[in-house]
């Protein structure tokens, strides 16, 4: 026999509504709501455009910027694709509904934010192995630091404007793993430009706009990611 | 009206079709209300909070998820414009309170006018109840015990695991049955006294 449940919700039917008649009132005419409002469709396509125009901004300017030499090693490949399938996988994960089309738990999109920040230091620090130990200085980093956060800037402009008003709960915490996502888009392209494999530099000088971008679109969303 | 006829008016809404409104605002209207009410305190800002929360549907509709339901979506839209509008109070230095006790015309005369009162008493008790328990426990209870949501529903709703809902929706149970019974336990006391009082009245 099963036990019984503690938290068993059968006898709430006990306490008595407060305002037992206000869904008895008449309901009035419908009247529809003024102002544009896109369709699905008109959202789908302006989604598309925003996020080719997202990823169109960090490839032509990694191409302007130069890509780096080796940029065809086995090892340096496979951190690229497993950093931007992560950033896909990751985003979907958070962003996608339930079979009810609700948004997904406040747990899950914490699993993925921190999945997103774990996987590319662990990757950082796998291909650190073999790489000579150079000292971190500022002149080293300051380069790569704003080339990065330029290169997140443009998929963060377009995140801010597809999820403004979009996110039904813990819009913060949502806008964080976009955010995140967008700087670890930065952090793809610098790292497909510059050739220094020091993990001190590849964590600061490419790595914090990950962090800089996930408290950026964590601020955006508490401000204009409310649905 | 049926849930899937509502989802499919929903989606035909989503994808441009302006019919479909009427029949969203029909089903909808009602139980958004008593929600808002409910969490809100006041039938006169219930009816405002409505109104913007048909509109951000309206905005919003193009997010609604192909297949999706929308009467858990449209409760977690109106919940957002409760929040919005507690927190833009609340920089206004303004606090909800429970209902005024003293407010409500009271016929005591008879037998339906006591128990009338009763249950007047219950229900402020409820409200006094709800003000006062955190937010997150009182958001679990409304949703399951007076909007008959699903526990699962409920938890998407408010971004949380359907245990963590359950145990808070059970919190707001433990203590509103609490105030209940102690109001039941006063009740025979209170009852002397409106006799005494309306002996001492006649004479």
């Amino acid at each position: 026999m099963a036990a019984p449940d503690p938290f068993s919700l059968d006898d709430f039917a006990s306490i008595p509504d407060p305002i037992g008649g206000a869904s008895t009132r008449p309901t009035p005419a419908p009247v529809p709501p003024d102002g544009a409002s896109p369709t699905r469709d008109q959202r789908r396509r302006r989604n598309l455009i925003a996020g080719g125009f997202g990823v169109t901004w960090v490839v032509f300017l990694v191409w302007r910027l130069g890509v780096r030499g080796n940029i065809g090693d086995a090892g340096l490949l496979a951190s690229l694709v497993v950093w931007t399938a992560l950033t896909v996988g990751g985003l979907a994960l958070a962003l996608r509904t339930n079979p009810r089309g609700l948004p997904q738990s406040l747990r899950v999109v914490q699993i993925v934010l921190l999945a997103l920040a774990s996987v590319y230091v662990a990757g950082v620090l796998v291909r650190d192995v073999t790489a000579p130990n150079v000292p971190i200085h500022w002149s080293n980093v300051i380069g790569c630091l704003t080339w990065a956060h330029i290169l997140a800037l443009g998929p963060l402009a377009v995140a801010a404007l597809i999820f403004r008003r979009s996110f039904l709960s813990f819009p913060a915490w949502r806008g964080a793993v976009v955010g995140a996502a967008c700087g670890l888009g930065g952090a793809i392209g610098i790292h497909a430009h510059c050739v220094v494999e020091t993990a001190s530099h590849v964590l600061v000088a490419h790595g914090l706009v990950i962090v800089v971008s996930a408290l950026v679109g964590a601020a955006l969303g508490a401000r204009q990611g409310r649905l | 009206m049926d849930e899937s006829l509502l989802n499919a008016a929903m989606d035909r809404y989503a994808c441009g079709d302006p019919r479909a409104f009427a029949a969203l605002h029909q089903a909808l209207h009602p139980r958004l209300l008593a929600y808002l009410t409910r969490m809100s305190g006041s039938p006169v800002l219930a009816d405002d909070l409505l109104q913007e929360t048909f509109l951000r549907m309206h905005r919003a509709r193009s997010t609604f998820a192909t297949g999706g339901a929308v009467i858990p979506w449209a409760y977690a839209i109106a919940r957002n414009v409760h929040i919005d509008h507690a927190r833009a109070a609340r920089l206004r230095a303004t606090e909800r309170l429970p209902s005024d006790p003293g407010s409500e015309t009271v016929d005591r005369g008879g037998v339906d006018a006591e128990s009338a009162a009763i249950a007047a008493e219950a229900a402020r008790a409820v409200e006094r109840v709800l003000a006062r328990i955190p937010a997150s426990q009182r958001d679990a209870f409304v949703l399951i015990r007076y909007e008959g949501l699903s526990v699962i529903d409920a938890a998407a709703i408010l971004g949380t695991t359907p245990t963590a809902v359950k145990l808070r929706a059970f919190r707001a149970y433990e203590a509103l049955r609490a105030e209940l019974e102690e109001l039941k336990r006063e009740a025979p006391a209170r009852a002397r006294g409106r006799v005494e009082g309306g002996a001492d009245g006649r004479s």
